[in-house]
């Protein structure tokens, strides 16, 4: 027990290269492909070479000392890795004498997207591509370095971005990393394409680490990030798709799912019980169909909603079959650690995976995941017998929480954001958005805007009222909360008013049922 | 609070015309550069920025973008790119204000802004010079970069002021004079009088001390001349009685002397014949070029009255001799000064209903006729991000087609209320400690209803 208690110090601290307990290194999945392909989830891959820990692990050499930890996807970069910059070099060799007709970027096809993503090392070397392949867009990328360049080396000057009509090329040069957007999509504002690169930049960090990069690219400039990054593409494409209309990641707030108070609280208090006992268990997540059901954590800690949607975006990118009953993952969470690495415990507690227990712990052996794992059949079991589960499903009957519950007719949709506990709800679509999806991404469209120009950094607004052709929508901002509401176009001032008031009431009422609040923590 | 003390740190990074169909060989980039102020900047630097914005513009074409490179958002510059045709460029860098809080606000400068004030650069450089490509054919590079030398050096030393501009600048609007009906048709029929018996007379421009009475030419001509037109005005206003002929022309001394030596029958010892032997050429009119329907250039011909002004435009390819302007003399003079007398009664029994000092600040916009008009008192009276604000409110209400409202609260006293119907704008800024949306709405509502009777504005 006293092993394990050192291990979670540790972790809070700057991972240091000597510090042998941890040093494994481990190869991620076989060969350089870096490709966005494979359908093989790796975790399973890893999971199984981490069993057969004597076998002969391709690449990377391992560090001296090998205890017999399980073997986790630790990616720690010591001097044996000199051969893997070597390596990464001749890969671009190789694929440079593919032949290509054209360059990607006369490709008429791959210019017409609406939106590019490029993601590149400080010294113009290519890490990912939203669209086509990053390693035919190595001229590109060096394009896009020599832009930034030019303007930072004159008085230390940054490029923000740049408008070109409808275009807008935004950039972010963090950490070694430039991150690049480039856009046509008319309903996007400049700052919703910042915040979606800087979501891109956590999940890198949360892959890598913030002090990993630091020490790589401080000794070599050319390093290819890709080596640290195979096999975690597909959560970048993930969390870009998920950006698209994702309320919690836009507001700032974790997605929580609506539950009446007791059911919620016996959930709760079943999960902090069966966790309590495991010291080295940090946070635990219980989800609902990736929506945030009960956070237990401990009582001088909080977590925080980017990094909370950078572990859902875990289970969503990557597609596990459902008969894998757990998964190991280890995951930085940037604002809880940027230099330190958790490892979540992921698994599906039915069968058809509509549940999620995450397990967020410092450190991961075997005694460790076989404690985890009989944590998790208790907590399954008494699920099963309190019939929580069906419980949770019955939400879809339940019509308290409907939009006719407000009764003003000339109110389709509404966003409440508490500002105090980083939680929101969205309500049902009245018609004529009922059902149509695109109609639904364009009031998202219209709240983000409404976001940014309340939140904006020299005219922040407290109230937007606009009337337009199809709608009138109205963006209330106050310390505690924050309102998004869709008027039919030709409501007065008047009923608006009445139904912002109305809706408040409603909230209030619901506070409950709606949002996650006083959650048991652990003793820790 | 934290915005004040930085408006005075808005300056001129640098303005530079450039065509990168020049200076594509190795040393000797520079050639592509036409002008470039400041004029003492490093050749390399120039070369360099030069260079970033041509790199800039290639690579936004790379994604079909609808038009070229405009913006260029740096922390510390901004860059506006106007393209002027011909692969010809005009790029202004503007210094980003600093705060207190050593903070760049970006959010101080705004886009549409600083890309009206190039293009309104551009057209005053057309109207006296035609078109750059035209220029480039007709005196070759060096020529042409000598000419714009002259031409811009004037123009940033002068009339570019970065600081003072904000949303009235992209209207590039007129201040009309409001006229009772019978005053207005009284000078529409002599402008046609006019018209009829001199059929040289092309255009004409009306106006009354700096407002706009009547124009004749298209939107964007009368648009780009008009701020010409006043300073013609108001350098020769005079209080000297216009007895002579040479004084109802407004040309410089030298054209004037010429006239009064030609007009004055004690000076002059010739007949009516010799007065026509001087044709247009020697009155050194000054010639305009405009674009609508079609470009041609047309001689600008002043004829003023106290306070009445008629801008005649007749096209260079005519000629004309004295005889011409004496005409015009003979039919404007006899109705302007009965004109002109009427006027000033009516304007006297305007001014004695005393309309208070408005408390509500107001800029109104007609898109259609161009027509402005603004009770706000420029930088006295709003703190510069909400002027910067407002011109951010003017993008928005483009998307609100073809009419809309936005009204928005900033911080805790000021209110600013958009109204759109159809072509027509109005920016109402109350301010006012805890108002909620309804009181707004009634001020703005009264407002219409008082100085906009007239004008329609949807509910």
């Amino acid at each position: 027990m006293s092993n394990t208690q050192n291990k979670f110090d540790q972790l809070s601290t700057h991972s240091d290269l000597d510090s042998r307990a941890e040093s494994n290194d481990v190869i991620f999945e076989n060969g350089f492909d870096s490709s966005h392909s494979t359908n093989e989830s790796p975790l399973l891959q890893t999971f199984s070479q981490a069993l057969n820990v004597n076998e002969d692990l391709d690449n990377e050499p391992k560090s001296s000392d090998i205890e017999s930890n399980f073997v986790l996807n630790q990616r720690e970069f010591d001097d044996n890795d000199e051969k893997s910059v070597d390596d990464s070099n001749k890969l671009d060799v190789s694929l440079d004498n593919d032949e290509s007709d054209l360059p990607i970027e006369q490709e008429d096809e791959w210019r017409s997207q609406s939106k590019h993503i490029f993601i590149l090392s400080e010294s113009g070397k290519p890490i990912y591509s939203l669209h086509g392949n990053e390693v035919k867009l190595i001229a590109f990328m060096g394009l896009l370095q020599a832009l930034i360049s030019i303007i930072e080396c004159d008085n230390d000057n940054r490029l923000n971005y740049v408008l070109a009509g409808e275009l807008k090329i935004v950039f972010l040069h963090q950490s070694h990393l430039i991150l690049v957007c480039i856009s046509n999509e008319p309903d996007k504002c400049v700052e919703q394409l910042q915040l979606e690169l800087e979501y891109c930049y956590n999940q890198i960090i949360s892959v890598v680490t913030l002090s990993l990069i630091e020490k790589i690219f401080s000794k070599h400039h050319n390093y290819d990030l890709r080596n640290k990054l195979s096999g975690t593409e597909k959560l970048l494409t993930n969390i870009i798709h998920r950006f698209k209309n994702d309320y919690g990641m836009l507001l700032n707030c974790v997605n929580s799912y609506p539950l009446p108070q007791e059911n919620r609280d016996q959930v709760s208090k079943l999960v902090a019980q069966q966790i309590a006992p495991l010291r080295s268990v940090i946070f635990g997540l219980f989800l609902f169909e990736n929506k945030l059901v009960s956070l237990i954590r401990p009582k001088s800690r909080n977590i925080h909603p980017v990094d909370v949607h950078l572990l859902v975006n875990v289970i969503t990118g990557f597609d596990t079959p459902k008969s894998v009953e757990f998964t190991w993952y280890p995951i930085c969470l940037p604002n809880f650690d940027k230099n330190g690495i958790m490892y979540a415990y992921i698994s599906h507690l039915d069968e058809s995976c509509q549940t999620c227990l995450i397990l967020l712990t410092g450190m991961c052996d075997e005694e460790q995941s076989i404690e985890l794992n009989e944590c998790r059949k208790r907590i399954q079991q008494k699920m099963q017998s309190q019939n929580l589960i069906q419980l949770m499903n019955s939400k879809l009957k339940d019509s308290s929480l409907k939009l006719d519950q407000i009764g003003v007719n000339e109110l389709k949709h509404f966003l409440y954001k508490d500002n105090k506990i980083f939680q929101y709800f969205l309500s049902d679509y009245a018609l004529p958005y009922a059902n149509n999806a695109s109609e639904q991404q364009r009031i998202f469209d219209m709240y983000q805007k409404l976001y940014h120009k309340l939140h904006n950094k020299t005219n922040s607004l407290r109230i937007i009222y606009l009337q337009k052709k199809y709608e009138t929508i109205l963006g209330w901002q106050t310390s505690s909360f924050e309102i998004y509401a869709t008027f039919s176009p030709l409501v007065t001032k008047e009923i608006a008013i009445i139904a912002v008031n109305k809706l408040l009431e409603f909230t209030q009422k619901n506070k409950s049922k709606i949002f996650l609040s006083s959650m048991p923590t652990l003793p820790r | 609070m934290r915005h004040e003390l930085v408006s005075n740190q808005i300056s001129l990074a640098n303005f530079f015309i450039f065509n990168p169909d020049y200076g594509q060989k190795e040393g000797k980039e520079a050639e592509k550069i036409f002008y470039y102020y400041p004029p003492d900047e490093k050749i390399e630097k120039q070369i360099r920025t030069a260079g970033f914005c041509a790199g800039m513009i290639k690579f936004t074409q790379t994604f079909k973008s609808s038009k070229p490179c405009e913006f260029v958002h740096t922390e510390k510059v901004r860059m506006i790119i106007n393209e002027l045709g011909d692969n010809f460029w005009m790029v202004i860098g503007i210094n980003v204000p600093l705060s207190l809080d050593k903070v760049y606000e970006n959010d101080l400068l705004s886009d549409q802004i600083y890309m009206s004030v190039l293009k309104k650069i551009y057209n005053y450089y057309q109207l006296f010079n035609g078109k750059i490509g035209d220029s480039l054919k007709l005196m070759g590079q060096d020529k042409l970069k000598e000419k714009m030398k002259l031409f811009f050096d004037d123009y940033i030393e002068t009339k570019l002021n970065v600081r003072d501009y904000d949303i009235m600048n992209t209207f590039n609007g007129l201040q009309f004079m409001s006229l009772d009906r019978n005053m207005y048709l009284k000078i529409q029929s002599l402008l046609n009088l006019l018209e009829e018996k001199l059929p040289l007379v092309q255009r004409v421009v009306v106006m009354h001390s700096d407002q706009v009475i009547w124009s004749g030419l298209e939107q964007e001509d009368i648009s780009a001349i008009y701020q010409y037109l006043k300073e013609l005005i108001s350098k020769n206003a005079t209080s000297v009685p216009q007895s002579q002929l040479a004084s109802k022309f407004l040309v410089d001394e030298n054209a004037k002397n010429l006239m009064s030596s030609l007009t004055n029958p004690s000076t002059s010892n010739n007949s009516e014949n010799s007065i026509d032997q001087f044709d247009q050429e020697y009155f050194e009119f000054k010639r305009v070029y405009l674009d609508k329907p079609d470009p041609e250039q047309f001689y600008l011909i002043p004829y003023n009255l106290s306070k009445m002004t008629f801008f005649v435009f007749i096209p260079t390819s005519q000629s004309f001799k004295l005889s011409l302007l004496k005409e015009i003399d003979e039919i404007l003079a006899p109705n302007l000064v009965l004109f002109i007398k009427e006027i000033s009664e009516q304007q006297l029994k305007r001014s004695s209903i005393f309309t208070e000092e408005k408390e509500i600040k107001y800029i109104y916009f007609n898109r259609l006729n161009l027509a402005q008009k603004s009770t706000l008192n420029k930088t006295k009276d709003l703190p510069k991000h909400l002027m910067a604000l407002i011109a951010q409110l003017s993008k928005d209400l483009e998307s609100c087609v073809p009419s809309g409202e936005i009204f928005v609260k900033s911080g805790k006293d000021y209110w600013i209320a958009c109204k759109k119907s159809d072509l027509r704008e109005v920016y109402v800024v109350v301010c006012q400690k805890n108002a909620n949306l309804t009181m707004i709405d009634e001020e703005v509502k009264q407002l219409c209803s008082t100085d906009f009777s007239n004008i329609f504005f949807m509910e």
